[in-house]
């Protein structure tokens, strides 16, 4: 048989690479300055405002008493403290009960009788906001961690489970005819097509409840609680420390933020063929030419 | 009811006896197939032909046993221990887009000896011209090139049938006819039993030993020619006078059929 590809990049080949890398590497470094230009100016508008009393300082402090306020809280250690705690209720509840709902969810898309089964119960379930259980939960459990984490778990598992089922129930047909032409079946089948075919969505179910976890883990700190990002902002209006209160506001953000960037960096991980080439290698065609 | 028999005698690969085929679509049932019978000897080329939505894709993959016939006795290869009785080369959808090239050919590779199947995976992705492409992604790849993995998968799998459905399509004039040479050598140099789908008469025709067509929906064998020319067969033939006429006689079949549907839709 005939060999068509030749693997060669020629000067031109690699004066087009170069201009291609840069273009990226130009368009990669413009969204980084606009993403930190953005907040930056409305921070600066913020102490412009509060320093003109156009704003009340005593509600909307500049940021500049708020950070004063975060450098002094992480020096006494008491934001650290405060976020451990939120960090390990929050994980305490999420990872469990994400791998929960995967596999729930895996195997409610897979078997049709088990989806008919509990599809309807959960989606009932699912539409109830986690938090009017919370009185349940601590009717039950008493007044420890352990409610609070239910609590995180229960909203973390329905998302998944209910993303997870739908990602195998919209698998296309032709690739499941595809994997039984061949002979691809059991275990085979679930890592090779089943998984694989589901995780886009999957992800997208693991991102909303890594957000949605973080708003039930702080409201339920208003509650009950003596320590954790919820607890310091619910204390601080009590007290009237309002720089306190944006400090809490501020952390439960950047842990909301940075949360859902580690799961999206794990989904590209672990989904290698959605990547697009950090650089421009070439594409050879039949004839050595380059073609991006 | 389908009944199925295993192929006893070693002459005949499929066959298949008054198959019908009744879709439930969404503006009520559909005949695909209405007694269609057909018989596939061991070793044999056999291209099918027809009208688009006449049931070929349909007829290849009751004969796969991907599909069951509504009503009909079908009679196919069984797997034996080592290879798959069948390989299917499908429409479109060949590839799974999140496994690399090589992956996917060993897709349809039975599990066993890792190191085994990588080889003949390998050898078979050079000897369709993909050596090197290894570890791509199909995203990464051409439609041809796409087409090669799948065309590569079948191959690979040794399995002494296989169904080919309409494998060329999606390939520029070029490619196809590069691919249509490579495909005649494969089989010939394999003596595999195909089953090959296709719209092109001439492709038919310079690859098969018989080509049967089938008639507007519901589908049935409307015509079957022998193809005269000795293998090796090389693309030459298509200048030939008899190759002229025979594509000419397909193509009046195909027309009066083609017609029939424009008039009943
Ligand atoms: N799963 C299905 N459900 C309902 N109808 C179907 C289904 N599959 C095929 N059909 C119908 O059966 C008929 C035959 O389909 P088939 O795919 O076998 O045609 P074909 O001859 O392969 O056409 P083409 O040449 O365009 O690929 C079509 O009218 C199609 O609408
Ligand atoms: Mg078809």
């Amino acid at each position: 048989m005939k060999q068509y590809v030749e693997r060669t990049v020629d000067a031109l080949g690699e004066e087009v690479v170069r201009a291609e890398t840069r273009r990226r590497r130009w368009l990669r470094r413009r969204d980084v300055v606009l993403a930190v230009l953005t907040p930056t100016l409305a921070l600066l508008a913020w102490q412009w405002a509060a320093s003109v009393d156009v704003i009340d300082a005593r509600t909307f402090p500049p940021p500049t008493r708020t950070l004063t306020k975060a450098v002094e809280m992480i020096g006494s250690g008491e934001l650290p403290r405060d976020l451990l705690a939120t960090v390990l209720r929050l994980l305490g509840g999420y990872l469990p009960a994400a791998a929960a709902g995967i596999l729930v969810g895996l195997a409610m898309g897979s078997w049709r009788a088990l989806g008919a089964a509990l599809g309807p119960l959960f989606a009932a379930l699912y539409a109830l906001p986690k938090i009017a259980v919370l009185p349940l939960l601590l009717l039950v459990f008493g007044l420890g961690d352990t409610p609070r984490i239910l609590a995180v778990a229960i909203t973390v598992f329905f998302v998944t489970q209910i993303n997870a089922q739908s990602a195998v129930r919209q698998i296309d047909p032709r690739t499941m005819e595809l994997a039984r032409a061949y002979r691809v079946r059991g275990w085979r089948r679930l890592c090779l097509v089943l998984v694989p075919a589901s995780l886009p969505q999957m992800f997208t179910g693991l991102r909303v409840a890594v957000g949605l976890g973080v708003v039930v883990t702080i409201a339920v700190e208003f509650v009950a609680a003596d320590e954790g990002i919820g607890y310091l902002i619910w204390n601080s209006w009590q007290l009237f420390q309002p720089e306190r209160m944006y400090v809490g506001l501020m952390a439960a953000a950047l842990l909301g933020a940075t949360l859902t960037g580690v799961v999206s960096a794990f989904g590209w991980l672990v989904m290698p063929w959605r990547r697009q080439p950090a650089t421009g290698r070439p594409r050879q065609s039949r004839n050595g030419e380059t073609a991006l | 009811m389908q009944r199925t028999h295993a192929t006893s005698d070693t002459r005949t690969a499929f066959a298949a006896h008054q198959v019908s085929k009744l879709f439930f679509g969404g503006d009520g049932p559909l005949w695909a197939l209405r007694d269609m019978s057909l018989h596939v000897a061991g070793g044999s080329f056999t291209c099918i032909v027809g009208p688009s939505g006449c049931g070929k894709s349909t007829l290849l993959r009751i004969l796969a046993g991907l599909e069951e016939a509504s009503s009909g006795e079908v009679v196919r290869p069984e797997d034996d221990g080592a290879h798959p009785a069948t390989a299917f080369v499908f429409q479109d959808s060949g590839v799974l887009p999140w496994l690399t090239v090589l992956d996917n050919v060993l897709f349809g590779l039975p599990p066993g000896n890792r190191r085994e199947r990588v080889a003949v995976a390998r050898e078979w992705l050079a000897r369709t011209g993909l050596s090197g492409f290894e570890s791509a992604y199909p995203h990464q790849l051409s439609g041809g090139m796409r087409q090669r993995v799948a065309i590569s998968r079948a191959f690979a799998t040794g399995s002494p049938c296989l169904l080919m459905d309409e494998p060329l399509g999606a390939l520029d004039a070029q490619t196809r006819m590069l691919m249509q040479e490579e495909l005649l050598a494969l089989c010939e140099a394999e003596r595999k039993t195909v089953v090959f789908v296709t719209h092109s008469l001439e492709e038919a025709l310079l690859l098969g030993d018989r080509v049967i067509l089938v008639s507007a929906r519901p589908g049935r064998v409307r015509t079957e020619v022998e193809v005269p020319f000795d293998r090796p067969r090389s693309p030459d033939v298509q200048h030939h006078a008899e190759f002229v006429d025979l594509r000419f006689h397909l193509w009046d079949v195909l027309r009066d059929e083609v017609g029939t549907e424009r008039a009943e839709a």
